[in-house]
Formats: structure tokens, sequence, C-alpha cells
């Protein structure tokens, strides 16, 4: 009975006891006045800081992106718009394939978009992704999606009036889609894995030197002639899942980088 | 407009509803830092900041938890930081270990907030929970992060404590 501090009939006196004098032992009052204070702050705090964390998702993606990004879009578009019109102006005798630059350059504009969301962050937008409650790898998971998105938009509409007229036109678009997935995936990961920008341009100057073959005579005309439309449609799929995974990779990278 | 309604009306940025919440529960989590630090400015203070992460966190509050848990979990957690800041400050430190000596305002106070000054925070926060707030031990354990059999045994040590001390204010 030693070990035993009091017996339970004591203890629950003491614990009454305690209740009471704990409850007949009164705070100093609070003025109202301190409570209003109290709630003026507290709200105040809300408006400042809530509004940006209760922003919608898409809406923080929109509005965090840099006024770089319409000019960079508008710029892209200005150039693949160029490759498919410019030869089609020198006549068909001429020696550059539309078809071939609008595939050699589609994922251009996707690698440079990535490689100034995900390398050069603005600071600004960057306090916005901290007192939003998204993390900055979602959005950024997001706006590489967006990037593709309208990559692929730029491509179509570029490969409209570049194959128009082309008997395997089908082809030409998948063909396209394929690079611009592929190279934008290779991009991705390099990036990723290394956070340099030395593999990356080395991507990029192999891919010239493969768009050089592909514009150069008829070679890729031919080849795209002989290929087979559902081999060409599984394989943009494959180049579609490559960039998925990609972007998965980019998105634990930037979640453990910061 | 019952609790519910307003908990669901401070979720969608609502300022007049977070307003009335923070009035409903001011006092209480005032007295919560009142009778844990035993300073009048400081729990001012404590209890200020509570209700600024309280609104920071709403959106984030799920209504199978009574709110009031949810709260003193918050406040719970702010007094845990509260000392932790005060460690990393020797000179406060000694203060606070030498609380009922040096802070003048407990001179005035009853004989139980002497005694409750006396012991160590984590015990004096769970009676203060269990006998001037009535929270269930179950409660008690999910406000302050720790096992049952820990709240118990706090409580335990400190009622030990308390009979002690007031025994000896009785003589």
């Amino acid at each position: 009975m030693m070990n035993r501090p009091y017996r339970s009939a004591d203890r629950t006196g003491l614990e009454r006891t305690i209740a009471q004098a704990l409850k007949t032992d009164c705070p100093p009052p609070v003025p109202q006045s301190e409570i209003d204070a109290a709630c003026k702050s507290a709200t105040a705090h809300y408006r400042e800081k809530q509004r940006i964390f209760d922003a919608g998702f898409w809406r923080v993606v929109f509005y965090c992106r840099s006024a770089w990004s319409l000019l960079f879009w508008i710029v892209c578009a200005f150039l693949l718009g160029s490759c498919a019109v410019m030869p089609l102006l020198f006549g068909p005798d001429g020696r550059v394939e539309p078809a071939g630059i609008v595939t050699a350059i589609s994922p251009v504009p996707v690698i440079t978009f990535a490689l100034r969301e995900l390398r050069r962050r603005d600071g600004s937008l960057a306090d916005i992704e901290r007192t939003c409650k998204y993390t900055p790898d979602r959005i950024y998971f997001a706006r590489l999606w967006l990037g593709m998105l309208l990559n692929a938009g730029l491509v179509a509409v570029a490969g409209a009036v570049a194959f128009s007229g082309h008997e395997h036109i089908a082809r030409l678009y998948l063909c396209s889609f394929s690079a611009m997935f592929f190279v934008g995936a290779a991009a991705l990961l390099l990036l990723s894995l290394t956070r340099s920008i030395l593999p990356l341009s080395i991507v990029l100057s192999a891919w010239v030197v493969c768009s050089v073959w592909l514009m150069s005579g008829t070679k890729f005309s031919d080849m795209i002639a002989r290929s087979n439309v559902p081999f060409l449609a599984a394989f943009t799929l494959l180049g579609a899942g490559a960039f998925a995974a990609a972007t998965i990779l980019t998105r634990k990278k930037l979640r453990q980088t910061g | 407009m019952d609790e519910r309604e307003l908990l669901d009306k401070a979720k969608q940025g609502d300022g007049m509803a977070m307003e009335a919440l923070i009035n409903a529960y001011y006092s209480r989590v005032f007295a919560f830092f009142y009778k844990n630090t035993g300073d009048h400015h400081q729990s001012k203070d404590l209890t200020q900041e509570t209700f600024i992460k309280m609104v920071g966190g709403i959106s984030g509050y799920r209504p199978q938890k009574p709110f009031k848990n949810w709260l003193f979990t918050i406040a719970s957690n702010h007094l845990k930081n509260y000392y932790r800041s005060l460690s990393r400050l020797p000179e406060r430190l000694e203060l606070t270990e030498g609380y009922a000596a040096t802070n003048p305002e407990l001179d005035a106070k009853s004989d139980i907030a002497a005694a409750l000054s006396h012991l160590p925070p984590a015990q004096r926060q769970a009676v203060i929970l269990r006998y001037y707030f009535d929270f269930p031990i179950k409660d008690i354990a999910k406000i302050t992060g720790a096992r049952e059999s820990t709240v118990k045994a706090r409580l335990r040590y400190a009622l030990e404590k308390l009979r002690k001390e007031l025994t000896m204010y009785d003589e």
C-alpha cells in the first residue's frame, strides 16, 4: 500500500478539491475591447494570407506564370508558323521539306519552356508558391503538362499548314507528336537527374543534327510513307507515357530539392 | 446560429463567423494560457497567436473532431512552442523555473495557483485540462499528443504533488 499515493476514495476527494479550487480561482476578466482586437487581428491576417491559400488550383497555376510565358509562346507560334509556311512559299521544287521542319522543331518549345520554368524562378512567383496551399512541385507538374498541351496545339496548327495536301498526313502528325513527347521526356529526365543545363544542350544539339537529316532530301517522306499507322500510333502513346513518367520523376525531384 | 453553421461559414472565409467563434472561445483559451503560464500579458499574446493559427488552418478543420478539442490542440502545441522558445533563452528559463518566487503576479494568487506553478509544464497542462476544462483523459491525450497512459501518469504524479503542496499551505 506504500506505493499508492492515496486510496481511491481519497483520490476522488482530492480530485474534487482540485477541480473546485481551480474553478473558483478565476483568471482575470478579459475586456471585450481585447477580444475585439484579437478578432480584427485574426481576420485581417486571414484576409492577407488565406485569400491566397484558398485560391483554386488552376487559378494559382495560371496566375503564377511569368509575363515572359505569353511572349515565349507567341514567339514559338511565330517560329513554328514560319517554318511551316516559308518552305511552301518557295514552291514544291524547294529542297526543304515542311513536314520534316515541323517534326524537327516540334519538341523545341516545350523543352525551352521546361528549361525556363524549372531553372529560372521569378522571386514574386516563388512567394505566391510558398504562400498558397499547393506545393510548388504540383504547380510545376501542372504547368509542364499545360506547356506540353500548348506545344501540341501549336504543332497541330503548324502541321495543318505544313502537311496540307500531303498524302500521309496522319503519319506525319503521329511522327511529330512522337518526337515532341520523346524529346520532351528525355529533356525532363536529364534536367531532373543532373540539374544542369549542359546535358540538355547536348540533347538539343543532337536533335538539331537529326533534324538536318530529317530535312535533307526525300528520305523523311519515304520513311513516313513506309511506316505503319498503328505502329506509329503506339509509338506516340509510348512517347506520351514516357513524358508522363518524366514529369512524375521531375515532380519527385522538385519535392526533394524544393 | 449554431457552432456547426459558424464553422461551415468560417471555412468558406466568412469573417463574421470567424469573429463569432473567436468571441465564443477567447476567454477559455486565455484561461488555458493564463493557468499554465501565470502571466497575463504573455497569455494575451499566446491567445491572439492561437486564434491567428486557428483562422489560418480553419479550411483544414474536419467536423469529425469537436471544434473545442481542435482549438485546444492548437493552443497546446502553441504552448509547447512557447516553452521551447523559453528553453532557448537561459535568462528567461531561470524566470520560469523560479516562476512562483519571481513572478509578482503570483504573490496575490491563491494556494492552488501557487501549487500549480511548482508542477512541470506537462503535468500542469494535464491538470488544467482535466479539472478546469473537464476534458476526458482520452481527449487530453489527443490534445497533448501523448498516450492515455502517459496522461494518467502525469495526473497521478501531479495530484500527489498538489496534495502535498496544499496540505503544506493548510499547515
